[in-house]
């Protein structure tokens, strides 16, 4: 059987992350969460996700932080990672693509679009992954 | 005289300052007459009459025509031009007629510099500049001065005296007082001017404190805004997604399910109408609106009333020791702002410590009123969150799953100040926390 997509959550207000893991494990997908940035990377790290979905405004470490911690490791750098957040302004959103995450998702959301966005980063994951092994196959 | 002064010198419409100077000018007239009078009395006496007794005597007519003529012309500046020409030329020809002329440079220079001083004098900026020259001019004159015998008969020591004294001191003391008295006049003015300076100087410093406190207010407010509507968008999102996971999977959902997410939902929009209603009281207290009525009640048994009241309403009931060291205290209190204040702090120490563990209330009448505190033995604070404790939405880093919307304490903040009291708290992380209100008497 393939092994289910791998989700972390990463938010710290209890109800949402809850709901979030609901709508994401009723979608077929494997969902870990987190209630904080630091638990954030510490799973991050244990569980090795496909895909990274993170809160900005956290205790202890912020949304920011776990993405410059976690992209500078080899672990993940090509985990796609998605901002989840109540900053919603143009400047919050610039804010976060510059720091080179994939998607910047305000809240309150559709939950539409959060699996679109979560599916279309996997997929593109997905083709990067077939396109590097074609190459491989071709050298 | 000041009838006179009226009636030869003044029109109605002249200001004060043209008044003052007509006046002196009119000072210095008539003694400068006085002084021709008396010359022309000692020549008289000493040399019989003559073209030197003749001259003061011109002198005297053409300084009381100037009078007469500047008042029917109603232009003061002749009775100047007169006492120009009496002044300069008069004791000039006077000197001329003794024959003594190659001496009395000196003296005509001085001649001119006293109506030229009141014609100065009239123009008030150059008066100044008038009373240097004319005190140096007045010193090089007096040490300056050789000995007035060139024909050895014409005047004695004591006449040539009198004439310098007559001639020169008294009109110089006349406009050299005045003088003085304008220049009191111009320090007032400089003085007024400088206080006028002084006082701009501050409106224009508190207008720029306000303008700074306004700006600060309105980042305050940016920010404020900024922050409900962070705080308002995660409920909103945890609404959105349950309702998006009734619509999307309810095929796969059973009746438990959705109730229970019906529920979490109608939880939510309670917590924010909460969040709502204490962001009201925070507008209105910073726009100064909050109602306020103090009346005189009895303390003790209001708080005990209150958590009897928020006991009954909670599903589980706590122990609750009370510590109160009089029955009755009387202090004066709005009781919708204490029973916030209560169930404040009661709520919080019920949500922030566990189930089997006891609240602490104990009053205690003080010196200057009343204090009461609320001690429970639950997570406590840590020093850092302490001091951010009193900040809209602030939370603290070990609430965990607790809700709260951060505004409870800003809120109670709001209500201390309204009784002009103020609260402590003193807390350890993992040992709990106490929180002692004071209230004042008066």
């Amino acid at each position: 059987m393939k092994d289910k997509i791998k989700i972390l959550v990463i938010e710290d207000t209890h109800d949402l992350r809850e709901v979030i893991v609901d709508i994401l494990t009723y979608e077929g997908m494997q969902v870990i969460e987190a209630e904080n940035g630091q638990v954030g990377i510490d799973k991050a790290k244990e569980h090795l996700p496909d895909l990274i979905l993170c809160d900005i405004m956290m205790p202890v470490k912020d949304g920011h932080q776990v993405f410059h911690e976690l992209s500078h490791n080899i672990d993940f750098k090509h985990t796609p990672f998605i901002f989840l957040s109540a900053k919603t302004t143009a400047e919050n959103v610039r804010e976060g693509m510059i720091l080179g995450a994939d998607d910047y998702i305000t809240k309150p959301f559709q939950s539409d679009l959060l699996i679109s966005s979560i599916k279309s980063r996997l997929k593109k994951k997905a083709d990067r992954k077939e396109s590097l092994k074609q190459s491989f196959k071709t050298l | 005289m000041k009838t006179l002064t009226y009636k030869y010198c003044f029109n109605a419409s002249d200001s004060g300052d043209i008044k003052i100077a007509k006046s002196l000018i009119l000072i210095i007239s008539i003694c400068c007459s006085f002084c021709g009078l008396v010359w022309s009395g000692i020549y008289y006496f000493f040399f019989g009459f003559g073209l030197t007794t003749l001259l003061p005597l011109i002198f005297v007519v053409i300084v009381i025509s100037s009078i007469f003529i500047s008042h029917f012309t109603s232009n003061y500046k002749i009775l100047v031009y007169g006492q120009l020409v009496c002044i300069t030329w008069v004791p000039g020809f006077i000197q001329w007629s003794l024959g003594s002329i190659h001496h009395s440079g000196f003296v005509i220079a001085w001649c001119f510099l006293g109506p030229i001083g009141a014609l100065l004098f009239l123009n008030e900026k150059e008066a100044r500049i008038w009373m240097v020259m004319f005190i140096l001019i007045l010193g090089i004159t007096s040490i300056g001065v050789p000995t007035f015998s060139m024909d050895g008969l014409k005047v004695t020591e004591n006449a040539r005296t009198i004439f310098y004294l007559m001639n020169i001191g008294v009109p110089s003391a006349v406009i050299f007082s005045a003088t003085a008295y304008f220049m009191k006049d111009l320090i007032k003015q400089k003085e007024r001017n400088f206080s006028l300076l002084q006082i701009t100087n501050e409106k224009n410093k508190e207008i720029e404190k306000s303008l700074k406190r306004e700006k600060e207010l309105g980042i305050l407010k940016t920010n404020f805004v900024s922050m409900v509507s962070h705080e308002f968008r995660t409920p909103l999102a945890t609404i959105n997604a349950n309702s998006d996971i009734i619509l999307r999977y309810s095929d796969e959902l059973s009746r438990d399910d959705i109730n229970k997410r019906l529920e979490k939902i109608k939880s939510e929009v309670l917590d924010m109408t909460v969040m709502l209603e204490d962001i009201l009281i925070i507008g209105k207290s910073d726009a100064q609106k909050l109602d306020f009525n103090p009346v005189s009640l009895d303390i003790v048994s209001l708080i005990k009333d209150i958590i009897a009241e928020y006991q009954l309403s909670e599903p589980k009931s706590r122990t609750i020791i009370f510590n109160v060291s009089t029955p009755i205290i009387m202090i004066p209190a709005d009781k919708k702002w204490i029973k916030h204040i209560v169930n404040n702090l009661l709520s919080n120490a019920i949500k922030y410590s566990g189930e089997d563990q006891q609240i602490e209330i104990s009053i205690k009448k003080e010196p200057t009123g009343i204090s009461f505190s609320f001690k429970d033995y639950g997570v406590g604070i840590s020093k850092e969150d302490i001091a951010m404790l009193f900040e809209p939405f602030y939370r603290g880093e070990n609430v965990g799953e607790i809700s709260g919307t951060g505004l409870g304490l800003v809120i109670l903040q709001k209500a201390l100040n309204l009784h002009k009291g103020k609260i402590e708290v003193e807390s350890e992380i993992g040992k709990g926390s106490n929180f002692r209100v004071t209230l004042p008497a008066v």
